[in-house]
């Protein structure tokens, strides 16, 4: 008669079974949780964020004025000095001027600088005419040319002309 | 907890169909009996309800058999109110029979927890069925945020390249302004030369320019101005450069671009 009453002990008691349904629950929730995630999702997030800043902070420094490009030569400071002499030399023969000397190299630029200057030295004999034809073409000449010191010493028949200067290239 | 016993009804026959009919089965009887308790948690006010039925019975256990029904709604903080149901059954094991079965206890027919089968079956397929509609989705999101950061990791990396690139443009831009490039350019230097040629008196030769940032440097064999210009200031060198050749200044721009 005692398979049929009812206040037999139970196996288990109703707090147990709450409690383990409970924690049970709470790590199927957490698992999904963890599941939904990628792995590593935080430590991305982060870096992300870190990387945005820093776009951010370069995104300030806007530029004051727009310089076209090729003002700066694009090439390393020995690759431009070599480039840069064959170029005077061609130009001094296009403008008919009789080359005397022409050299370019490189200078060390600062810690801080972010273009190295390659500078450059040319002299020449020819006529005036031919002076201000060179400048001409120097003045649409890439890179940049920029013209520290011009001598035009005028001699028997012609007239000498010394020209310093430097181009800018990426440090 | 007032164990008022009534009788409900009089002796009640159970049809069993699925049992051949039993010779000289007494009656069986049913009582009711109205139990109240302690404001509790649901499950612990049953278990004292069921206590209290259990020690309220109005037979030996072993001739009884009983079930407690809660009658009001669990509300917190009130007590609870159940009806205890007995059958009293002592004809037998055929008697038994009929009671569970009128109770519905019958102990070949009972479940875990107390449910039917198709209920069983419908909580096993809800504990299979959501579980893996959850995990499905949580990886279908997790597809979704992984692809979400590898496209927002692809973005931030090709504005990083553009914003650094711009970045690099400004920096030289500033640089470029501050070696004031359009005035060391070499159509500076032929403006300058327009000027001077333009300005130079007819009957002054010149035997030599000197150019740097801004500033002309004349040689010129006189001591008289060489230039017919106001409009800038010119200065001569208080002593020849050699003899009978003088040394005038001219600042081509305001001040001279002396950096």
């Amino acid at each position: 008669m005692s398979e049929t009453a009812p206040s037999r002990p139970r196996p288990w008691s109703t707090t147990g079974v709450v409690a383990a349904s409970f924690l049970l629950a709470a790590a199927v929730l957490w698992l999904l949780v963890m599941l939904s995630q990628p792995v590593g999702v935080d430590a991305r997030v982060f870096d992300l964020d870190r990387r945005v800043r820093r776009i951010e902070t370069l995104r300030t420094a806007a530029p004051l004025r727009a310089y076209p490009r090729g003002v700066v030569c694009m090439e390393t400071p020995i690759r431009e000095a070599g480039r840069l002499k064959s170029d005077l030399e061609r130009l001094a023969h296009q403008a008919a001027a009789p080359l005397v000397q022409v050299s370019a190299e490189p200078l060390l630029p600062t810690l801080d600088a972010h273009l190295a200057p390659v500078q450059f030295s040319l002299e020449i004999n020819t006529g005036y005419a031919g002076v201000l034809d060179l400048l001409r073409r120097l003045s649409t000449y890439t890179p940049a040319v920029l013209v520290d010191r011009a001598d035009i010493v005028s001699k028997a028949g012609f007239v000498s002309f010394h020209l310093t200067g430097r181009v800018l290239c990426r440090a | 907890m007032s164990p008022k016993l009534r009788v409900v009804d009089a002796p009640v026959e159970v049809a069993l169909t699925e049992q051949p009919p039993v010779e000289h089965v007494p009656p069986a009887r049913r009582f009711t009996r109205t139990i109240q308790t302690a404001a509790a948690l649901p499950w612990r006010q049953r278990q004292m309800a069921e206590l209290e039925a259990r020690l309220g019975a109005p037979a030996p256990m072993e001739q009884l058999v009983f079930q407690v029904r809660r009658t009001d709604p669990w509300r917190p903080r009130a007590p609870g109110l159940f009806e205890a149901e007995y059958l009293h059954a002592s004809g037998g094991a055929a008697q038994n029979r009929r009671a569970t079965s009128f109770l519905g206890l019958d102990a070949s027919r009972r479940t875990p927890f107390g449910l039917s089968l198709p209920a069983l079956v419908l909580v096993g397929l809800a504990l299979v069925v959501l579980p893996a509609a959850a995990l499905n989705q949580a990886w279908s999101r997790r597809q979704d945020q992984a692809e979400a950061l590898s496209d927002l990791d692809t973005r931030v990396l090709v504005e990083g390249r553009r914003a650094t690139a711009a970045a690099r443009r400004a920096e030289e831009a500033r640089r470029l302004d501050q070696l004031h490039v359009d005035e060391l350019s070499p159509g500076q230097v032929l403006k300058d030369l327009d000027w001077l040629s333009l300005h130079k008196r007819p009957d002054v030769t010149l035997s030599a320019v000197h150019w740097a940032r801004g500033i002309a440097a004349l040689e010129v064999a006189s001591d008289v101005s060489p230039l017919d210009a106001a409009d800038k200031p010119i200065q001569c060198a208080p002593h020849p450069l050699r003899p009978g050749v003088w040394l005038w200044g001219v600042a081509l721009s305001p001040g001279g671009r002396t950096r």
